[in-house]
């Protein structure tokens, strides 16, 4: 295999090892990154800032929480108010925060959420200025985890636009050897990062390989849900008894719409502290799921347990589409995973449809 | 600063409990030099002996009412109060000690005390809200300090306090703290809990007890067949329930939907 040093161009692309990982990462911190990634804590992952590459854990699939909160983080200050002056002060900051190892549904999680805050007539200023340099070093999937349903929703296991830089773990050849990562350059802040690091020009039989392990991956998905018509067919069901049914076993707890990679709704506190000087304004993670979320003046949208459950659901198979064009289910699995009353909205959405 | 008469005319009263929920004003070490700006605290016993009669701008009451002299006191702490709030397990529910609620106070009295004859108190503790009006609750056992504080400040603005429907669990995943009950199997009170503790046991790898009481809306049933998935007797599932918040309503009815009631003395 001819050796080959990255020149750092848009659509580059090389065979390296894992200590290749290790450049990377550093080199997003030689330019001012603070670098997150999964690592595996009490077994389950979590985005943490990485030291080193070698904190990194590649066999968590999605990480526990996604890793929504580094551009939109579940409090933040909106403005500052000084209570003597009458001023408003407002700080925003741009923030250097490098993603190593997000996954492909994330990745479309994180499009849907740019969708909400920049893609319509006013823009969020605060987002933008955490989305304005975030460096994606996306690692394509070659494992499904037990929840995963990213072919279904079309958003994984692959992914194919929207990186800096992707991974895509080839094995070893023949199963041996060292192990060999297909290195893709995404454009030219990923460019930037690859100039310089050393691998084997990737063949057409690399491609192959990448392919057949990500329809392997896609076939290994135990969790399906047939998305054709879904919106009408969620539409009509809107009094299918199923909903019933799950709403008994559901405690309410709201933990689903918490780990959820597209929730994007929020509530705006004000914060005073004794002196009564300085007032904060602050907004928090908010959720359909919350009892007060739905509470106005004289009453509440949503009284009951079922149509808070119903609203999350719908929103992300059936309403979504209508506000934003695709769905707001990238079938990360994340709210299957961590409902602790085994409530599973790709087999609500089946139920519901009729397929199952 | 702020003229004493123009400050809001503050007090603190303590009826059934363990004064745990008075404390945490004692803690408000650095805050409390801001606060003597605004608020004049012109009754709590436990800060100081030197206590003045109402009428109270803001009165903060913690303690369940269990006996005759508790229900006096309650009726002269509400005439002399125009805010009245609630605080604690004790005050919003009854607390720990209404577990005689659910007993017989004869069989207790002789239980606990040489001279059963010398006590002399209902047979239930109930929050204050069974005996007088009340215009607000802070949840806790004990209080958190901070939503003391807010509501402090809230009634300072002339604001409504901050009051969330979130439950534990959502403190939880703000931490990323791995879920017990998904993880450990461990039947955690946090699903049908409220916040307000930030997650604390279960930061420590315990489930929760359920000591800021039921979450909004929480479904007690589904609950109670998790904690059957996972093996637990129904005993164990009634002293869970019945663990520091028993009396509230949430928490007791499931319990009462599957024991038969003791008949009480």
């Amino acid at each position: 295999m001819p050796r080959k040093v990255m020149q750092g161009l848009a659509g580059e692309d090389a065979v390296v090892e894992r200590t290749v990982f290790n450049d990377i990462v550093t080199g997003l911190q030689e330019r001012g990154y603070t670098v997150y990634g999964t690592v595996n804590e009490k077994g389950a992952g979590i985005f943490r800032p990485l030291g080193d590459a070698g904190e990194f854990s590649l066999r968590c699939t999605g990480g526990t929480m996604p890793p929504k909160d580094l551009w939109y983080p579940p409090f933040e200050t909106l403005f500052t108010y000084d209570r003597q002056t009458g001023e408003f002060h407002t700080d925003i900051e741009e923030t250097r925060h490098a993603v190593f190892g997000i996954r492909p549904c994330d990745v479309h999680a994180l499009l849907a959420l740019d969708e909400v805050f920049l893609g319509g007539e006013y823009q969020d200023p605060y987002y933008r200025a955490r989305r304005v340099d975030l460096p994606l070093i996306v690692f394509n999937c070659v494992e499904a985890g037990d929840t995963c349903f990213c072919s279904s929703m079309g958003t994984g296991p692959g992914l194919d636009h929207d990186y800096d830089l992707l991974i895509t773990d080839l094995g070893r050849s023949n199963g041996e050897g060292s192990e060999r990562f297909l290195l893709e350059v995404g454009s030219s802040r990923g460019g930037e990062l690859a100039r310089g690091l050393r691998g084997e020009a990737a063949v057409d039989e690399d491609y192959q390989v990448k392919k057949r392990r990500l329809q392997e991956t896609a076939a290994g998905e135990r969790i399906t849900l047939n998305t054709g018509d879904l919106p009408r067919l969620m539409h009509n069901g809107h009094d299918h008894p199923y909903w019933r049914e799950v709403t008994d076993k559901c405690f309410g707890c709201a933990n689903c719409t918490s780990v959820c990679p597209t929730c994007y709704c929020a509530d705006i506190f004000d914060e005073t502290d004794f002196s009564l000087r300085e007032t904060r304004r602050k907004r928090r993670w908010s959720w359909c799921f919350l009892v007060e979320f739905g509470a106005v003046h004289g009453g509440n949208f949503r009284e009951e347990r079922i149509d808070r459950l119903r609203q999350f659901m719908q929103h992300k198979l059936n309403f979504s589409m209508g506000q934003y064009g695709f769905f707001h289910c990238v079938g990360c699995g994340r709210c299957i995973v961590w409902c602790p009353a085994n409530i599973d909205i790709a087999q609500t959405g089946r139920v519901i449809r009729g397929d199952a | 600063m702020t003229a004493q008469a123009d400050k809001l005319k503050m007090a603190v009263f303590k009826f059934t409990s363990c004064s745990g929920c008075q404390t945490p004003f004692l803690n408000m070490e650095t805050e409390i030099l801001d606060l003597a700006d605004h608020v004049d605290i012109a009754c709590f016993a436990m800060a100081s002996s030197a206590t003045r009669p109402g009428p109270y701008d803001l009165t903060f009451v913690e303690g369940g009412i269990s006996c005759e002299e508790d229900v006096r006191r309650i009726n002269m702490v509400r005439q002399e109060s125009k805010i009245l709030v609630g605080i604690g397990n004790c005050a919003v529910y009854g607390g720990p000690q209404a577990l005689r609620n659910f007993m017989s106070l004869e069989d207790l009295k002789r239980t606990v005390y040489p001279q059963p004859d010398l006590i002399h108190c209902f047979p239930t503790c109930k929050g204050i809200a069974d005996y007088v009006p009340v215009d607000g609750f802070v949840n806790g056992c004990p209080v958190d300090q901070g939503h003391l504080q807010d509501y402090i400040v809230s009634v300072l603005l002339g604001k409504s306090p901050e009051v969330s429907s979130r439950s534990v669990c959502l403190e939880c995943k703000m931490k990323e703290n791995i879920c017990l009950i998904v993880a450990e199997g461990v039947a955690c009170m946090g699903v049908v809990t409220g916040a307000g503790c930030g997650a604390l046991c279960p930061s420590f790898d315990r489930g929760c007890y359920g000591c800021f009481g039921p979450s909004a809306d929480p479904n007690l049933n589904s609950f109670a067949n998790l904690c059957r998935e996972l093996g637990l007797t129904e005993d164990e599932i009634n002293r869970k329930l019945r663990c520091i918040v028993n009396n509230a309503k949430a928490f007791r009815e499931e319990v009462e939907r599957h024991v038969p009631q003791p008949v009480k003395g």
